[in-house]
């Protein structure tokens, strides 16, 4: 019998004109690991929360759900409090407590547990998700990935026989996203808990899937095993083909006739078995050669010796940074959390005030430019939170509101506002309120607001974070647009495949310094764990191929000779 | 403060306190007050080490203030010691009278501070959430959602300064205004958070039947021992003031109560107020020796 069974679900929301749902029909075996993916807007989530009475969305319904051969509206609530888990995206808003130890116990409080239960409960779910050590902190101390590692626990502490996990680690950076994937599949593996998880990071989740659902517009698109969805996908050209893990996307772009890889491992295989017979004449692409730093004084941004602390007593967060970023580039900073990198941005928008050192925007010192001088047309940033900068009920609303105290007419305002609204692409969206666009909507919206600043210097914190591979190509887009037009852009990211394709130079942040700087093939190549999953599968073959394309440029040139 | 006196059950901890905060108030008489205004410094500096030292020296000079500012307004007394002011008498009465009322703001103050060391949030809610569940639960939310909306209005006012929206050298109007915008931002943000919390309580089954309530504190043998003494203590010093042990009058004449009853009124008073200095420096010392045989 199945675990989860749905038979022709229709789904329309209350005033909707389309269907959310059309027609879907899956079965879901016990124990099974099921990965729902498609691009924002396709029903993964009303199809999911289908699967909880609960979390049901109000709206007109037709077909049924069938839970363990149960109609799923008549098992009580109580057992599916018990019995199906879900975790949502957001890691902070799901926590109820206080305490961690509070947390934990909550979902058990719930059913009316009694203590001895719960103590045990409690105990074996601390030790097996490595809780211990902040078993008695407050849940406020904790980081992103520890919440969303709460949130799991305490879920699993009422020992459900299937978890739902609606994109649980698009909050999260990419190790503490590993780590958190890592728990899921320990948990299908060791416990036999059916597992129902939607991911855009399909990298991590494909290898562990054992089947893989394709949505698009409500309707079940593609069911199979994660290596035949990758053949699909290719062969229909689908927007979701963005979204495969490297070593398929390489595996399809050379065009090779062996069987397709998943992993990073399988990737090295293959490719030395595609090129067994071929002789390597070309091991490397040809290299732009170094970058140079530019003097401070032509940079477009120059940190010199930047030191800096939150408090008078706290420990230094920038030690001795410096840093030149040429102008009209795309400078990428990388590294690991709290590490300063952030705070680095802050000291370059004037929010943290160094105590020694030097900030140089366009070649002056950022203490000689006024508040307004420097924030229009100078210097804007993009928060890694988009949601923080609306005001308005709609987008336009809160676009014109950026030009609220600015002079000007009408007329040229509204050129100025269309002109950057499509630019970021958010024509279509000006009449919607923002919270209810998707994450990558939503960031178009709040760059938008953003460009008009109409900075020289953009930054950027984290903008790729819980956007997927298809609106990361868009982000992309816009970027590529305004540097044509003069801009310069300087990011801070985790996404090291971002910052491979698109940025002109990378620096590393370690420590509170920048401890090197160089063009992406170079920067990338010399590591060896920093460094992308493409760079990682052929470096026993290229030299410097650092993205998909480049392996795949390097394989065609070789077997054309 | 997961050692010493903060170890033991919340329930001794909070009847301690109650009962140190509740007869410090009342009590005036100079060997009382004497026995709490050292025993509250004494368990302060232990419970806070160095870092208390700041806030006792500050008190000192607070209640030193008090005591030589209360003969200045209060002219009363038989005993004067000079005039001043034409012909204003300064009178020793009235000094005393000022230092036992300066003694008796130190102690409860430093009673009340060593409560917020010990009784943390989780203890309160643990206490009184078995009276009344549902303001156990709202509570702890509350202690949850407020650093997590501080938290919140930092990060929107960092978003706003990065687009040159923030109004912090504007005028009163442009900052009202800003500060709307940060208030409206915080509303919408928190009301589609809220609504995620709400499915994630919904979703672990809150609201699906009777609710228990989890706990991490056992009541062990030595919180029954402490908690024994502690009620010992306090009835003997109940009955010891019914007796008038503890009366004490300062105006206009000076009468202090003396005999049987104020001494072992003062002895049992001695012994609940000790409770947690005893039990600070019994295992400072327990450890010690512990440290020494390895």
């Amino acid at each position: 019998m199945a675990h989860f069974a749905v038979e022709d679900l229709t789904f329309t929301y209350p005033e909707a004109k389309k269907e959310a749902l059309s027609g879907v029909s899956i079965s879901i075996e016990k124990g099974e690991y099921v990965t729902l993916c498609g691009k924002s807007g396709s029903g993964k989530t009303t199809l999911m929360r289908h699967l909880k009475t609960v979390l049901t969305p109000h709206g007109k319904r037709t077909g049924r759900i069938l839970f363990d051969g149960q109609l799923l509206d008549t098992v009580s609530l109580r057992e599916q409090s018990a019995r199906i888990g879900y975790v949502m995206q957001d890691p902070d808003s799901q926590i109820v407590t206080d305490k961690v130890w509070h947390e934990l116990a909550f979902g058990l409080e719930s059913l009316g547990c009694d203590q001895k239960t719960m103590r045990l409960r409690v105990a074996e779910m601390a030790n097996y998700f490595g809780i211990g050590t902040w078993f008695h902190r407050n849940v406020a101390e904790l980081s992103g990935g520890q919440k969303q590692l709460l949130n799991l626990a305490s879920i699993m502490a009422m020992q459900p026989d299937a978890l739902i996990l609606d994109e649980p680690t698009s909050q999260l950076d990419p190790i503490a996203a590993a780590d958190f994937l890592n728990t899921v599949r320990k948990i299908n593996l060791e416990l036999g808990t059916t597992v129902i998880l939607s991911e855009h990071r399909l990298e991590e989740v494909f290898p562990s899937a054992d089947r893989v659902i394709v949505m698009e517009n409500g309707k079940v698109l593609a069911e199979d095993t994660p290596r035949r969805i990758g053949q699909r996908l290719h062969a229909e050209q689908s927007d979701m083909a963005a979204a495969l893990p490297s070593p398929m996307r390489i595996f399809y772009g050379v065009g090779s006739s062996l069987d397709c890889p998943l992993t990073v491992r399988e990737g090295r295989r293959w490719l030395s078995e595609e090129l067994k017979d071929t002789k390597i004449r070309q091991d490397s692409l040809p290299d732009p050669g170094e970058t140079e730093e530019p003097e401070a004084k032509d940079a477009a941004v120059a940190l010199k010796e930047v030191w800096f602390r939150y408090e008078k007593d706290a420990p230094d967060v920038l030690r001795g940074t410096s840093l030149s970023v040429p102008k009209g580039t795309l400078f990428a900073v990388v590294g690991g959390n709290g590490t300063g990198k952030s705070t680095m941005l802050k000291t370059v928008c004037g929010i943290c005030r160094p105590y020694r050192g030097k900030v140089m925007i366009d070649g002056k010192r950022i203490e000689k430019y006024k508040a307004e001088e420097l924030f229009r047309g100078n210097l804007a940033m993009l928060p890694q939170d988009p949601q923080s900068l609306f005001v308005k009920k709609t987008v336009e609303e809160d676009l014109v509101e950026m030009l609220a105290d600015v002079p000007g007419s009408i007329g040229e305002k509204e050129e100025l506002i269309n002109g950057v609204a499509r630019d970021c692409e958010v024509m279509g969206l000006l009449s919607s309120h923002p919270y209810d666009l998707s994450g990558g909507e939503q960031q178009r919206a709040a760059l938008a607001k953003v460009l008009l600043c109409r900075p020289r210097i953009l930054l950027l914190d984290e903008p790729t974070k819980g956007i997927d591979n298809f609106y990361k190509q868009k982000l992309a887009e816009i970027l590529d647009r305004l540097k044509a037009k003069g801009a310069t852009v300087l990011m801070v990211s985790h996404d090291v495949e971002f910052c491979a394709q698109y940025a002109d130079s990378v620096s590393m942040f370690f420590d509170g310094g920048v401890v090197t700087t160089n063009t992406p093939a170079r920067f990338f190549s010399q590591n060896s764990f920093y460094t992308t999953a493409a760079n990682r599968m052929s470096r026993h073959m290229f030299k410097n191929a650092v993205t998909n394309g480049d392996v795949i440029e390097l394989c065609r040139i070789n077997k054309q000779n | 403060m997961e050692q010493g006196f903060g170890g033991y059950h919340p329930a001794v901890n909070f009847i301690f306190f109650a009962g140190a905060i509740l007869f410090g108030m009342f009590f005036v008489h100079p060997a009382f007050l004497l026995l709490s205004v050292g025993l509250s410094c004494t368990s302060y500096f232990l419970f806070k080490g160095r870092r208390g030292v700041r806030l006792l020296l500050g008190m000192l000079v607070l209640v030193a203030t008090v005591s030589l500012l209360n003969p200045l307004f209060n002219p009363y007394g038989e005993t004067v010691l000079f005039m001043w002011m034409w012909g204003r008498p300064f009178t020793l009465e009235a000094l005393l009278y000022g230092l036992a009322t300066g003694g008796m703001f130190l102690t409860v103050i430093l009673w009340f501070a060593c409560y917020n060391e010990i009784m943390t949030s989780d203890k309160f809610t643990y206490l009184f959430g078995k009276f009344v569940p549902a303001l156990s639960l709202v509570l702890c939310m509350v202690l949850r959602f407020v650093p997590h909306y501080e938290e919140k209005i930092r990060v929107i006012g960092g978003a706003r300064r990065c687009i040159g929206k923030s109004a912090e050298n504007g005028t009163k109007r442009e900052r009202l205004e800003s500060g709307m915008a940060v208030l409206s931002v915080l509303t919408s943000w928190s009301l589609e958070g809220a609504a995620v919390t709400a499915d994630s309580m919904k979703s672990r089954g809150y609201g699906s039947g009777p609710r228990t309530n989890f706990s991490i504190y056992r009541l062990s043998r030595r919180d029954g021992v402490v908690l024994t003494l502690l009620a010992v203590c306090a009835a003997g010093l109940a009955a010891c003031m019914l007796r008038g042990g503890t009366e004490a009058v300062f105006l206009p004449g000076i009468f202090w109560a003396q005999g049987p009853a104020t001494a072992l009124g003062s002895v049992f008073y001695g012994i609940f107020l000790a409770v947690p200095a005893a039990i600070q420096i019994g295992e400072g010392i327990t450890w010690r020796i512990l440290r020494s045989r390895i």
